[in-house]
């Protein structure tokens, strides 16, 4: 049984950071990745039919972590708590509310 | 597999990952607060899981504080250690913005040693107990995977030119100097950043690098936690990782032949909390055989105050050339250097 729970064990602790390695740019989760790079997050522009609002992605963040995926996370939430939002858009893409 | 050790370092190990599970805990209750915030997005793992709630952080924050302080008393880890686990987990699942790698780490710690039943030594029970060895080894095993793939993925154009460097140290408790903040020169900080995880990773494994590791671990942590923001949290970060450091001291006894003087021998007593010094002869100069070997004076002290709490984290600094060679000199004059344990002298 020790023997069974120590493979586990040990397998959970090499296989999840090797499954972590190299998957895409974006830092990952559960590797280990520690201040092994920096990434800014993109300027996100709310567009409202009164005009343009420049937004800082960390305001609406809990915290600015490279881990985070802004760009699928941040545009629905912008168009919920920004009174008129018609469309957020960034350097790459837009979303309509 | 089913070798028995002493559980007297896996306590220690218990203690100090508990008082950074309180630090933590602490910290963690205000993080938790700001996901109650209408203006913050939350970034949920699976929709089904609950929305956080002030009641529901805030119960989270003190169930963690409340099972930490226990575990670092080692009261009924068998317990303790599943609920303190389970806060720590909660905290991780309940919104993607809620990880950070010293929380993860700390959840593979906590569960780690309540496998490894780390309740059995320095705990409130006040008898040890021996502990079956592999559920240590996990643990040492842990130190290393981290250290490995902390270095693995540092190996990027962006971190190896220093830019990263140049982005995080800033804001800390030393600030860093601007007029070191240039490319070429936290370029090669950076090599040597990735060298020396690399070396702890390996060597720390081996008797003879493991001081070195130990000097090499301890700059590490220090300058990480005085010279980069989130300082709290770097030093609940580096209090996990140090915490692992006396599973690797190797179990033999120090075999210790020195003054007979009963208040000397009560204070190694009181430092010895490991157990590891057996106190044998009486004599002038201080002798001590560990694992084999002989050493003498100042070496002899130095190789017990790497043994001894809480001075086993520094005294490998004795070794660096320079201060070994002031140390010596201090030995041989009869000084009386900071370190308890040398309050060995010659009497």
């Amino acid at each position: 049984m020790a023997a069974i729970v120590f493979t586990a064990v040990l397998a959970a602790q090499l296989g999840i950071p090797l499954s972590r390695l190299g998957a895409d740019d974006q830092a990952q989760r559960f590797g280990w990745q520690m201040f092994s790079g920096s990434r800014g997050f993109p300027q996100f522009i709310v567009v409202t039919a009164t005009g343009e609002k420049e937004i800082k992605a960390g305001d609406f963040l809990l915290r600015s972590r490279v881990e985070i995926d802004v760009v699928s996370a941040l545009p629905p939430h912008l168009c919920a708590v920004i009174e008129g939002a018609v469309t957020v858009t960034w350097d790459k893409g837009s979303y309509r509310c | 597999m089913a070798a028995e050790i002493s559980s007297r370092p896996l306590g220690l190990t218990r203690t100090v990952v508990g008082s950074a599970c309180v630090i933590r805990s602490v910290l963690a209750w205000p993080i938790l607060l700001g996901l109650t915030d209408s203006e913050v997005v939350k970034i949920p793992y699976a929709d089904w899981l609950p929305a956080p709630s002030t009641p529901l952080v805030t119960l989270i924050a003190a169930i963690w504080l409340l099972s930490a302080l226990l575990f670092t008393l080692g009261w009924r880890v068998p317990v303790v250690g599943p609920i303190l686990f389970a806060a720590i987990a909660a905290t991780l699942a309940l919104d993607q913005q809620t990880y950070d790698n010293h929380v993860y780490l700390m959840a593979w710690l906590v569960l780690l040693l309540t496998v490894a039943d780390a309740g059995a030594g320095l705990s409130m029970r006040g008898k040890d107990r021996a502990v079956v060895r592999w559920p240590v080894l996990l643990l040492m095993i842990q130190l290393s995977v981290v250290y490995a793939f902390s270095a693995i993925t540092k190996f990027n154009e962006l971190f190896l030119s220093g830019s990263t460097l140049a982005a995080v140290l800033r804001n800390g408790v030393i600030p860093f100097p601007d007029s070191l903040r240039v490319l070429p020169l936290l370029s090669a900080v950076a090599g040597v950043v990735i060298f020396v995880e690399l070396f702890i990773a390996l060597m720390i494994w081996r008797p003879t690098f493991r001081p070195a590791a130990f000097v090499l671990g301890l700059g590490l942590h220090a300058s990480i936690t005085l010279l980069m923001a989130s300082t709290a949290q770097l030093l609940v970060f580096s209090l996990e990782m140090l915490a692992l450091y006396p599973l690797f001291l190797h179990p033999d006894p120090l075999l210790l032949t020195g003054p007979a003087d009963p208040a000397w021998r009560r204070k190694i007593h009181r430092l010895d909390l490991l157990r590891v010094v057996r106190l044998e002869g009486v004599g002038d100069e201080l002798v001590l055989n560990h694992h084999g070997r002989t050493t003498l004076a100042a070496s002899a002290h130095t190789r017990i105050a790497e043994h001894l709490v809480p001075w086993l984290w520094f005294a490998p600094l004795l070794r660096i050339p320079g201060i070994s060679h002031i140390h010596r000199r201090w030995h041989r004059s009869g000084g009386r250097p900071r370190l308890p344990a040398d309050e060995i002298q010659v009497q």
